[in-house]
């Protein structure tokens, strides 16, 4: 009975969704925060159902699975998206333009209710670092971690590090390519020490802006677009990218309440970003960021282009020049810093532009093939700087924000795989 | 062990001037006991995992734990001042003429912050926070996990209901029952421990502990000092 009761309430709590953000056909997962009745969990131990949203590349499967399967039973997979096969049951999908709310919290309740078997094991059930034998003089004996090559491979090898020598305190790890407030795709191989980063490497590249913040740009170049639609997609963008450096500063609320504003924005609501902007300042989203962090030199920023160069203090923007903006007073804003904190403070000021622009002209349409300014940097081959250069000295939490103080071009560009 | 450790700091809170779970002669010193064994015991919950962000977890909130912890047993020790006295109900009965809040200004809101620490909260989570994706907890699931974010919200409420006894009278005040009014000022003292929790950014580690070595602690002895010479 007790137990019956307690089903019946845990049906009702909002869903434990860990999300799995993908590459191709990516819906705008912002969407989901606006019913409250979905928990974007931050590890998948906490989650029953895995998201899926859009598609993933084909090397990003084992990583996938291994998410799958650190998921508590009763458990399940959802994909969310256009891409995905059509042998996936249909519980289990959901089209990129519908809502899967509904869907999500049938599965959940049939999950918990029991009248939806628990997905089983992906992997085969064997240690990712099997036990190695015992060495000549013992070592690596049974139920030991450590020893090369002998026992188990331990979380902190041996290994002398760049600051003080000490041996044990140093340890190398993958992280990505799915993790909340990391750049989606990309994986890199971190050397710690403690949560000092002392070398990071580009296994895999970030995934390039979601298709849903690409189409009105992309759309352009065939057709006319409205401007309004041009510069709503610029703030959601933006207002993405603030969110998750408003969860990097421990501000869960503010970034809630961030992204369910750029839901609002894009069903076209009118909304305002400046209550969000002025709660931020009072809770020291920019005390919080150390000055001079993530600091990249002009010629980088000039590189980079977008809202990266503006928050160099470069006035360039291709709407400079573009009658339609020049006749609604246009003109670029700017910070002058260069750093992590330039860079959301122009983030800000650039969605607060792009919706006064959208409220100003609600019917002007832009000519097809005419080169709307992106919300991103421009997307040109890789830069022979390193993202990775950025990040060595840097305390993890400290990394987190240089990382999402990119946008997600400016990163492809900076991250590339590292060719041998 | 956490949920056991805030247990046994709510222990010590006397309800009413006759009534205290344990009446303790050194319960200011047990207090420090149970900061300093939770400390060990979030470390522990990371580092077991024996996985990255657990370890980082764990790193994180020892690191900032240990000098929270000093500034927390400052301002114990100046409320223990006027009192001549570790036991927390004689604290208590001290402020029958004046709050300590009053009397020693700094030391409420210095030992909020250790609320925050000890429950690693807003501005002080840098154990189980969603950069490390859930840090010591990162691991934990189900049942435990159930017990350990339990074991949070004890210790947040065992911190609340501490700092109402030693700053805020406790049981004393007008018209009421005793146990009522402990109970309105830890809840009080909770409203304004989540408004922290939400309203506050949380800078690096590193930054953090400048800011504790450098200002806080040495702002937690001189308010020691000054309650010193007060009780002279």
């Amino acid at each position: 009975m007790a137990v019956t009761i307690l089903g019946r309430l845990a049906a009702r709590a909002p869903v434990p969704v860990f999300v799995a953000m993908g590459r191709d056909g990516a819906p705008a997962i912002e969407h989901l925060l606006k019913s409250g009745d979905i928990d974007f969990t931050a590890t998948p131990r906490h989650a029953n159902i895995l998201l899926v949203a859009g598609r993933t590349r084909e090397s990003d499967q084992p990583y996938l699975d291994r998410l799958h399967d650190q998921m508590p039973h009763p458990r399940a997979t959802f994909w969310w998206g256009d891409a995905h096969s059509d042998d996936i049951d249909e519980a289990r999908r959901s089209a990129s333009a519908d809502d899967p709310v509904a869907p999500l919290r049938a599965l959940y309740r049939k999950l918990i209710g029991g009248s939806y078997a628990s997905e089983t094991h992906r992997l085969s059930d064997e240690p990712p670092a099997p036990w190695r034998g015992r060495g000549d003089h013992g070592q690596g004996g049974e139920g030991m971690m450590g020893g090369v090559p002998y026992g188990r491979m331990m979380p902190m090898p041996p290994t002398p590090d760049i600051r003080d020598g000490l041996a044990l305190d140093v340890y190398r790890t993958q992280v990505g390519p799915f993790m909340p407030y990391w750049p989606a795709g990309l994986i890199l191989e971190v050397t710690f020490q403690g949560d000092v980063i002392q070398s990071a490497e580009v296994v895999q590249p970030p995934y390039p802006p979601r298709d849903i913040d690409r189409e009105p740009f992309d759309r352009l170049l065939h057709e006319q677009t409205p401007l309004a639609q041009i510069e709503r997609t610029r703030a959601t963008h933006h207002l993405a990218c603030i969110a998750r450096v408003l969860s990097l500063v421990e501000l869960p609320t503010l970034s809630r309440r961030a992204q369910i504003v750029a839901a609002r924005i894009r069903a076209n609501e009118t909304v305002a970003i400046g209550p969000l902007r002025k709660a931020a300042a009072r809770a020291g989203l920019m005390a919080a960021i150390k000055p001079g962090l993530g600091r990249i030199d002009d010629d980088l920023a000039c590189e980079l282009g977008g809202p990266v160069r503006r928050a160099a203090g470069h006035v360039l923007d291709s709407r400079n020049d573009d009658p339609t903006y020049t006749r609604l007073g246009f003109t670029p804003v700017t910070q002058k810093q260069s750093d992590c904190q330039a860079r959301v403070a122009q983030w800000f000021d650039e969605a607060e532009q792009a919706l006064a622009l959208a409220s100003a002209a609600p019917h002007i349409l832009i000519a097809q093939g005419q080169l709307a300014e992106p919300p991103w940097a421009l997307r040109a081959p890789p830069l022979d700087y390193r993202v990775t250069e950025l990040l060595p000295g840097l305390e993890w939490s400290e990394a987190l924000l240089v990382l999402n103080s990119f946008d997600s071009a400016a990163l492809c560009r900076m991250a590339p795989l590292e060719t041998p | 062990m956490y949920a056991a450790l805030a247990g046994s700091g709510v222990a010590i809170v006397p309800f009413s001037s006759a009534s205290v779970l344990a009446d303790l002669e050194v319960g200011i010193v047990w207090w420090g006991a149970v900061e300093a064994l939770t400390v060990v015991v979030v470390f522990l919950h990371g580092w077991s995992a024996n996985a990255q962000f657990g370890l980082i977890g764990a790193y994180r909130y020892v690191a900032i734990g240990l000098p929270v912890m000093l500034i927390s047993m400052f301002m114990l020790i100046a409320a223990a001042l006027p009192a001549e006295s570790l036991a927390l109900p004689q604290i208590v009965e001290s402020q029958r003429g004046l709050w300590n809040v009053i009397r020693q200004p700094l030391g409420l809101p210095l030992f909020l912050l250790l609320g925050l620490s000890l429950s690693f909260r807003g501005p002080f989570n840098y154990a189980d926070s969603a950069d490390i994706a859930g840090g010591t907890a990162a691991e934990v699931s189900g049942a435990p996990r159930l017990v350990w974010e339990f074991a949070r919200l004890a210790m947040l409420t065992a911190v609340a209901a501490m700092a109402a006894s030693v700053f805020l009278g406790g049981y004393l005040g007008p018209w009421l029952p005793g146990p009522a009014w402990l109970v309105l000022k830890t809840a009080t003292l909770l409203l304004v421990l989540v408004c922290l929790t939400e309203q506050l950014a949380r800078i690096s580690p590193s930054r953090m502990m400048t800011l504790i070595w450098t200002t806080l602690l040495p702002l937690s002895f001189l308010h020691l000092v000054w309650a010193g010479v007060l009780a002279l």
